[in-house]
């Protein structure tokens, strides 16, 4: 059989990343994509070089919050992740499908993921933030079979509903030896005491709560608002104490 | 364009290939190019020659044959041939499938029924045929 050319660039340019933290949770609604893409922002305003790759296919909306309406990738045998801000660089299907939908299924989302992942030129990384669809489907497991070491960083909420599928995506990560960085409990009002617990159940970091924060709506697109925001702070203090970068 | 990064990923395939075989030289690389992707043939070729150099297939000869893609709509069955993207497609579009081939599913639609639910069963994008191979 001969080989899928595409896995051998994919290869070589993740090579170019030291360390990657994947924002995942298996439900969706529980704010990954806000985690990630304020992670991204923290880690680049603490001067380190990072990536933002949304591999939600159908539905991108990091852009949504870093503020970005017209982008275009600058081509490059291949294309290179926009810089999006001071140490960020960012990658998303969103400049080429803008607000189409984009109805794929399981095979194509395979298909589109490798694709992807094979044409983009991440420069030189001490951080890429990967913010992944919900679910278990192609795009999780193609993302572990191809991508090497990631780390994952976990968001539930303290709902039942949310807990449920979580654990779900847990023991599949365990069971399969994938290296987790821990559990984050996201739009928190008073009590995070389902996601405390569920850390517990299986011997796994809780990393902190991330309140909910009514104000963050209003500060969409503009990101030094956002970094002055209570979620961010909660993020900081996360990044601070856990996210050690190589 | 990216033919560059495709030609790139083309010889660190076939040149692993070779290496596992334990091969001494790459004779002879085959590629079918489907169309959807609207390769420049000539660029890739251009690209492939200069990356070859210094490697196990730095004499290989590389052979292309085409293909127009095909689609089976998996609403109603209807099984269609696109020959020409820019009868039906803007630039823009024909840009974001060259990257993404899986694109096609936003902007191309069933001409009998309109679903966007199809699937390409012939040209999507770049394909290694065959290596022949010195040992």
């Amino acid at each position: 059989m001969m080989p899928d050319i595409r896995l051998y660039r994919l290869k070589k340019t993740m090579d170019k990343v030291k360390n990657i933290i994947s924002v995942a949770s298996g439900k969706g609604g529980v704010g990954k994509t806000t985690i990630s893409t304020v992670l991204s922002l923290i880690l680049s305003e603490r001067g380190y070089i990072t990536g933002l790759l949304d591999l939600d296919f159908h539905g991108p909306s990091c852009h949504t919050i870093l503020g970005i309406d017209k982008m275009e990738y600058e081509e490059e045998k291949g294309i290179n992740p926009y810089k999006a801000a001071e140490n960020l660089y960012f990658a998303s299907i969103y400049p080429f499908v803008k607000n189409g939908y984009v109805p794929l299924r399981g095979m194509e989302l395979s298909n589109a993921l490798i694709e992807f992942l094979s044409i983009l030129n991440w420069k030189e990384l001490d951080c890429l933030i990967i913010d992944m669809p919900p679910g278990m489907g192609d795009v999780l497991l193609d993302f572990i079979r191809l991508v090497p070491s990631p780390k994952f960083l976990i968001v539930a909420t303290n709902s039942a509903l949310v807990i449920q599928t979580v654990r779900r995506l847990i023991k599949f990560m365990i069971e399969g030896n994938f290296n987790i960085l821990g559990i984050v409990a996201n739009m928190i009002r008073n009590d995070d005491a389902l996601v405390r617990e569920l850390a517990k159940e299986f011997s796994i970091k809780f990393l902190g709560s991330v309140p909910f924060d009514q104000y963050f709506e209003k500060v969409l697109g503009n990101m030094q608002e956002i970094l002055r925001t209570n979620l961010a702070a909660a993020l900081s203090d996360i990044v601070e104490q856990y996210i050690k970068l190589k | 364009m990216h033919e560059w990064a495709l030609a790139e990923s083309i010889i660190m395939a076939v040149v692993d290939l070779a290496k596992r075989e334990n091969a001494k030289e790459i004779l002879e690389v085959e590629l079918l190019v489907g169309e959807l992707q609207t390769l420049n043939i000539e660029v890739l070729e251009f690209a492939l020659n200069e990356l070859k150099r210094g490697t196990m297939a730095e004499n290989a000869k590389i052979k292309f044959s085409k293909q127009f893609p095909r689609f089976k709509c998996i609403a109603c069955g209807n099984v269609w041939e696109i020959r020409n993207l820019e009868n039906i497609l803007s630039r823009d579009e024909i840009e974001s499938i060259h990257f993404i081939p899986e694109l096609s599913h936003v902007f191309i639609k069933c001409p009998r029924c309109g679903s966007n639910d199809f699937q390409v069963t012939e040209g999507r994008g770049i394909i290694l045929k065959g290596v022949v191979l010195k040992k």
